[in-house]
């Protein structure tokens, strides 16, 4: 069974500036920063020598903080901001009333509409940001693609801690906790689920095809999240092991 | 049309907690009141009818139509009021209900139409293009109860309708109750015995073991009780004493220090009091003060 259909796509089209974010606000404020992103990898590239930093030191950290931790930083809170009235004032027992299919696909949109955004803000701005090291090539789309999974991650674990605790600030609070464990941690602690395998570079140390598992089981985990959130009737019930 | 609601053996339970056990009714176009106690399984039992749970077993049809379909829920035939409605506070009345027929992929071209009659019928012309956020909770819960009433579903569930609102309020949404109701089948869970006595048509009652101990009129519900409630005056120095030794359920304070009370004569110790006498005029509070009594006994 689809998840959209073009009539759910019009419907949403046409409600998201009055129903879901109203005149459009978190959006221009999501594009406001991302712009602000763009200019700053405009001004401040990373160095000439960014890979002969690479082979000294052997590690990214630091240079790749921004695109592993901030950005997705930003995403998240955006996506937990656009969800908290939902959770807040129990609106969401009403969409999912409204869900007339086995997923919410006005989630799923609304999910899409920021982290699609998002996404697009980051390949532009890496694209300029490592323009000293490779520039509108293959190399450049990779390096920026591969920046992806992290904020589709925290995105997604944001919004399903916070369903399935039905409380946006426990979402908040695992999602922030993840965060700061993997970034102590230096990545290493979560290992193929880390955040920052890309910036401390540990996994380049032992084998390059790591860091694509590690990217991979990324996007993988957060589209098994996101399926998860989005279902009408919840395969699981976290909060069920807690009424016991 | 006259529309028809059958349930079937619907059981729920969260871990090993049973909240429906059982659960089996039928119903056709009218005002169902629910009733039970806090936490007897009102608001699960709402919630699988309006496909938000899903039943460990059992069976919905509306009009022979299953309503727990995994694939899909008919959310064109179905209105639902949740117990805490509240939308976003800067979306407009009219913004959210244009939503909700669209959502409903009703169609189009009589829209504009469908929406203008939904909101002179609620008399909500006052608001509908102010925000959500500036209307009192009376104007709130209408706007709720016509969202859900959109399309003209056959099934519409209303939780608690009347709480937080003000007499006046309760009045007016139970006006609107009975309007909609003629042609839909409109469940109710309340724990206001004095709405449902005004206005249901059926009255079921969910017992403390989480099963529909009572299915039936109001008046029904009334015969049952009334053969076990007996009045008698007693003297207002006597009252703790008689709290004693009887179950009272209501309290009327006359001249001279006399009290008239009604209580249950059938209790552990079968207690009568000297005088007592049948209880002519017994209302659905008393009625159903002494169901829930008698389960327990």
């Amino acid at each position: 069974m689809p998840i959209f259909t073009f009539s759910t796509l019009k419907i949403y089209k046409q409600h998201f500036f009055t129903m879901f974010d109203h005149k459009g606000k978190l959006l221009k404020i999501s594009i406001g920063l991302l712009f602000l992103l763009y200019i700053y990898c405009v001004v401040f590239p990373v160095p000439n020598e960014y890979i002969n930093i690479l082979k000294n030191y052997g590690k990214f950290q630091s240079i790749d903080n921004l695109f592993d931790y901030a950005v997705p930083l930003l995403a998240a809170l955006v996506i937990f901001y656009a969800f908290l009235p939902d959770y807040k004032e129990k609106i969401y027992v009403f969409f999912q009333f409204y869900t007339d299919k086995t997923y919410s696909s006005m989630m799923i949109c609304r999910w899409l509409t920021f982290v699609v955004t998002f996404s697009i803000g980051v390949l532009f701005s890496h694209m300029m940001y490592f323009r000293n090291v490779a520039f509108l090539d293959v190399q450049s789309v990779w390096m920026a693609l591969a920046k992806l999974p992290n904020l589709f991650m925290l995105c997604a674990v944001v919004l399903f801690f916070m369903h399935q605790f039905k409380n946006a600030y426990i979402g908040l609070f695992v999602m922030l906790a993840y965060y700061v464990f993997d970034y102590i941690s230096a990545g290493r602690t979560l290992a193929y689920l880390s955040l920052g395998a890309h910036s401390n570079n540990f996994y380049y140390q032992y084998s390059p095809t790591l860091y694509i598992v590690n990217r991979i089981v990324l996007v993988v985990v957060s589209i098994i999240l996101l399926l998860l959130t989005c279902r009408k009737h919840p395969l699981i019930n976290i909060t069920k092991w807690f009424r016991r | 049309m006259q529309n028809q609601l059958r349930v079937q053996n619907l059981c729920y339970q969260i871990g090993k907690r049973e909240i429906l056990k059982n659960f089996s009714f039928n119903c056709t176009n009218g005002i169902i009141a629910l009733l039970g106690n806090n936490g007897v399984g009102k608001s699960t039992l709402m919630n699988i009818l309006a496909g938000i749970l899903y039943p460990h077993s059992g069976e919905v049809y509306l009009n022979e139509e299953s309503l727990l379909s995994h694939r899909s829920y008919p959310i064109e035939k179905a209105g639902y009021l949740p117990q805490m409605f509240d939308m976003y506070h800067n979306v407009t009345g009219y913004d959210f209900l244009s939503y909700v027929y669209d959502v409903k992929k009703l169609p189009p071209q009589d829209k504009k139409q469908h929406l203008q009659q939904i909101v002179e019928d609620f008399s909500l012309q006052e608001v509908i293009r102010k925000k959500i956020g500036k209307y009192s909770g009376g104007y709130k819960r209408r706007l709720g109860i016509a969202q859900a009433v959109i399309g003209h579903p056959d099934l519409i569930l209303v939780d608690e309708p009347t709480v937080g609102l003000d007499p006046e309020q309760r009045i007016a949404f139970r006006e609107l109750l009975s309007r909609i109701s003629l042609h839909s089948i409109t469940i109710i869970s309340t724990h206001i015995i004095e709405d449902v006595e005004l206005y249901s048509d059926k009255l079921m009652i969910i017992g403390n073991d989480h099963t529909l101990q009572f299915d039936g009129t109001v008046n029904e519900l009334i015969d049952l009780a009334k053969p076990h409630l007996l009045m008698a005056v007693i003297d207002k120095r006597e009252l703790n004493e008689v709290r004693n030794k009887v179950h009272i359920i209501e309290e009327k304070r006359m001249a001279d220090h006399l009290i008239q009370i009604k209580y249950i004569s059938r209790n552990k110790t079968a207690t009568v009091l000297d005088n007592s006498c049948q209880v002519r005029e017994v209302s659905l509070e008393n009625a159903y003060i002494y169901f829930q009594h008698a389960q327990n006994l």
